[in-house]
């Protein structure tokens, strides 16, 4: 495969700040996410530090046109070009991946 | 890029075909918001050089059919018809290419409206954080309008 080749998208979600650039930016709206807040109380800060925790991130593969704007985007780098092979699935709800996967996309290097 | 007068059109392209392009890579049309841009890319197999013609439609949106220069353009013509409402001149295929009628507003004009984007809710417009969305400030979708957006039917602005 080039190495430019577009394959799929992997997600970091350690750097994943649940900014939601991506998902305004995302031209096929296919990307979806959910987070909650959570306070932490840091030894001698004044006040507690609100921080954005994760809970859902999907890529819908099967509306995403792999235009990688997204990883583009990323303020954080954590969508990052995938080199796996695009994946193939018995409907299309089978082309929509969550954290689990895209963790799994996301290259150890970073690229 | 050669830009041409909507008038030369056909004729310019013929031109290309005379200079040994032999190949219609494709036509697309761009809405410009204020005009229409028709651009055609022709190849010469034997270098493998490309060549673009482009031109700027006027106001009634009519260019001339080039299916007597390149007989695959018929295809790019179509969707020019079906996609940005633009007349072919002159002898050509009138059928729809990728809907099943011609009815309803060009789907590729920037000023059509498309029924799933006002349909379907906007994954941004949701605030990342439930329990913090009281003093978030609305967002809409990148090029879509104002207007766009549904509510879900709460008034809770």
């Amino acid at each position: 495969m080039p190495s430019n080749a577009h394959s799929l998208i992997g997600l970091n979600p350690d750097a994943c700040t649940s900014c939601m650039i991506c998902v305004r930016e995302c031209p096929v709206w296919c990307i979806d996410l959910a987070s909650h807040t959570h306070e932490v109380t840091e030894e001698g800060a004044r006040r507690p530090k609100v921080v954005h925790v994760l809970d859902e991130f999907t890529i819908d593969f099967g509306a995403c046109m792999y235009c990688g704007i997204c990883v583009d985007v990323c303020p954080f780098d954590a969508l990052a070009w995938s080199n796996e092979t695009d994946q193939s699935a018995h409907s299309a709800s089978g082309l929509v991946h969550g954290i689990d996967q895209l963790v799994k996309w996301f290259p150890a290097s970073g690229s | 890029m050669k830009q041409v007068p909507v008038e030369a059109w056909a004729a310019e392209l013929a031109a290309c075909r005379d200079a040994g392009y032999d190949v219609l890579d494709m036509i697309a049309g761009v809405d410009r918001s204020e005009w229409i841009e028709v651009i055609a890319s022709v190849m010469r197999t034997s270098d493998a050089a490309c060549e673009l013609v482009a031109t700027r439609l006027d106001s009634d949106h009519v260019i001339a059919s080039i299916t007597d220069v390149y007989a695959g353009a018929s295809w790019y013509e179509r969707e020019l018809a079906e996609m940005f409402g633009v007349r072919i001149a002159g002898a050509h295929d009138e059928r729809p290419l990728l809907r099943r009628t011609d009815e309803g507003a060009p789907i590729l004009l920037k000023s059509t409206v498309l029924g799933a984007r006002v349909l379907t809710p906007w994954p941004g417009d949701a605030d990342a954080s439930d329990d913090a969305k009281a003093n978030r400030r609305r967002q809409r979708a990148v090029g879509v309008a104002e207007d766009w957006l549904v509510s879900d039917g709460g008034s809770h602005e």
